[in-house]
């Protein structure tokens, strides 16, 4: 596949202030080359007058995590370069409200991608969220604080992260870690509305919002800068 | 009476009942200055001069429990004075959070930015409903926390979701929804607001007094992280020392 061809597997479209990153890349698994493409749909999101985020995957999968397959093939230096901890940073810190319109399964490095967000909706009756790092024999590394940061501690924690429990839309709001959800049919408009919501009547001053965002996230902005990340175990993928 | 305003000086002035000291700010906004500042400190060296005293309500009158800093004041102001300023809120910020006697917070009205900083210094918060709203406005008017401030607020909340709603994207509250969240133990209307704040300082207390020692060193514990980031800032050790 062609760069462009691969790029074309996430557009960028605007509805109104608000830009949507579709991802619609079969299981939109994370790779140098995908997350290459992700990170210049967000350079041209950035570039725009955007006031919000929406990211969403589409048929039965908003994101399955790293693509094991393609890192088994990587050369130890190629796999050094793969840049999931920076990406995750970006969305963690991203100078507008973001929000995760979590379509299909969201598993894994998915789970945390769609964690970095700001807000996260669901749709019902299809899809798994659920962090397996646990039944992968993988610890969190990098993502540790991130997830601190994003998962109430207490039972949900415990649930969620340490025991790779699977949840469904459902079970996933009652816990906190996802807003709201409704129908496939109508998730979009439930983000949308919810960036409406969230932007009021003036959105927000871009980099006030990363600052705060920075410091809110400390401990995981700071875990996951460059030069700090703990690398993958390439052998245990 | 519970609550009233009209028996109450101009300023910031103690009022004992019992074994119960409210300290009332009746100043306008109540927003904090270095002048403001030091006179909370003398009115909480009068509290904890009280041997008789085991319980602290604070509490606004009329419209404003606290609006935050003095923003104009501190607009007119050198960057020393504004570094002096900041280091003696945290000072009294670390004071509150390890007051030796149950605090508790009777939020009248507004609490805004710094006014919500003070208020969750506080063991306890109690609301009065009808009026008044609680919000953290910083992106709004476009002025961050300082990255010490958004360690403590985030130490004081009770999820993920509720930072990100009140201190990220500025969300106004009313009473009713902070009851909801765990940022207020109680609600009522205004004329029960002392009572309710005094009630809830009681149900803490319980049978057994506490030492004042004890609970200050219990305190310090609990929040040694907040505290160990604000004692180490340089704004607080310039003041370290003074009175």
């Amino acid at each position: 596949m062609s760069e462009n061809e691969l790029q074309d597997k996430y557009r960028v479209e605007y509805v109104g202030d608000v830009a949507i990153l579709r991802m619609n890349n079969g299981e939109n698994r994370f790779s140098s080359p995908t997350i290459t493409a992700i990170n210049k749909a967000l350079d041209e999101i950035e570039k725009s007058d955007a006031k919000a985020l929406i990211t969403i995957g589409s048929g039965r999968f908003y994101s399955n995590g790293i693509d094991l397959k393609w890192m088994s093939q990587q050369t130890a230096d190629e796999a050094l370069k793969f840049a999931l901890v920076p990406l995750v940073n970006r969305v963690l810190t991203f100078p507008m409200p973001t929000i995760a319109a979590i379509n299909g399964h969201c598993y894994a490095g998915g789970a945390i991608f769609a964690l970095a967000h700001d807000y996260r909706v669901m749709r019902t009756r299809q899809g798994w969220f659920c962090l397996p790092e646990i039944h992968l024999k993988l610890t969190f590394s990098s993502f540790k604080h991130v997830i601190k940061c994003k998962i109430p501690q207490g039972r949900v924690f415990t649930d969620m992260a340490v025991f790779g429990k699977r949840y469904t839309a459902e079970q996933v709001k009652a816990t906190g870690v996802v807003d709201d959800i409704t129908e496939m049919a109508g998730l979009m408009d439930l983000a949308l509305h919810m960036a409406k919501q969230c932007l009021g009547k003036s959105g927000y001053d871009r980099e006030t919002l990363k600052i705060l965002k920075t410091d809110l996230y400390e401990d995981a902005v700071k875990e996951t800068s460059v030069g700090n990340q703990q690398l993958f175990n390439i052998a245990k993928l | 009476m519970a609550g009233e305003s009209t028996s109450c000086p101009p300023g910031y002035s103690v009022e004992f009942r019992d074994d119960v000291a409210i300290l009332w700010m009746n100043n306008g906004e109540n927003r904090f200055n270095i002048d403001t500042i030091a006179e909370i400190n003398r009115a909480l060296d009068t509290v904890e001069g009280s041997s008789l005293t085991r319980i602290l309500i604070t509490t606004g009158v009329g419209k404003f429990y606290s609006n935050g800093f003095d923003l104009n004041w501190l607009g007119n102001q050198g960057p020393e004075i504004n570094e002096e300023f900041v280091g003696r809120l945290y000072k009294l910020w670390i004071r509150l959070m390890t007051f030796p006697v149950p605090t508790v917070a009777a939020i009248n009205g507004h609490c805004y930015a710094g006014g919500g900083l003070f208020a969750l210094c506080h063991d306890h918060r109690v609301m009065r409903t009808q009026r008044g709203w609680w919000c953290f406005p910083e992106i709004h008017i476009k002025l961050p926390f300082r990255p010490e401030m958004m360690n403590l607020l985030q130490n004081k909340l009770s999820s993920p979701a509720v930072a990100r709603d009140m201190l990220l994207f500025g969300k106004k509250y009313v009473a009713e929804d902070l009851l909801k969240i765990d940022v207020v133990d109680d609600i009522c209307e205004q004329s029960s607001l002392i009572e309710v704040a005094i009630n809830r300082a009681r149900t803490t207390l319980g049978k057994d007094n506490y030492s004042r020692d004890m609970l200050t060193r219990m305190k310090e514990d609990i929040n040694n992280n907040s505290i160990e980031r604000l004692v180490s800032t340089p704004y607080y050790q310039a003041v370290k020392s003074k009175l």
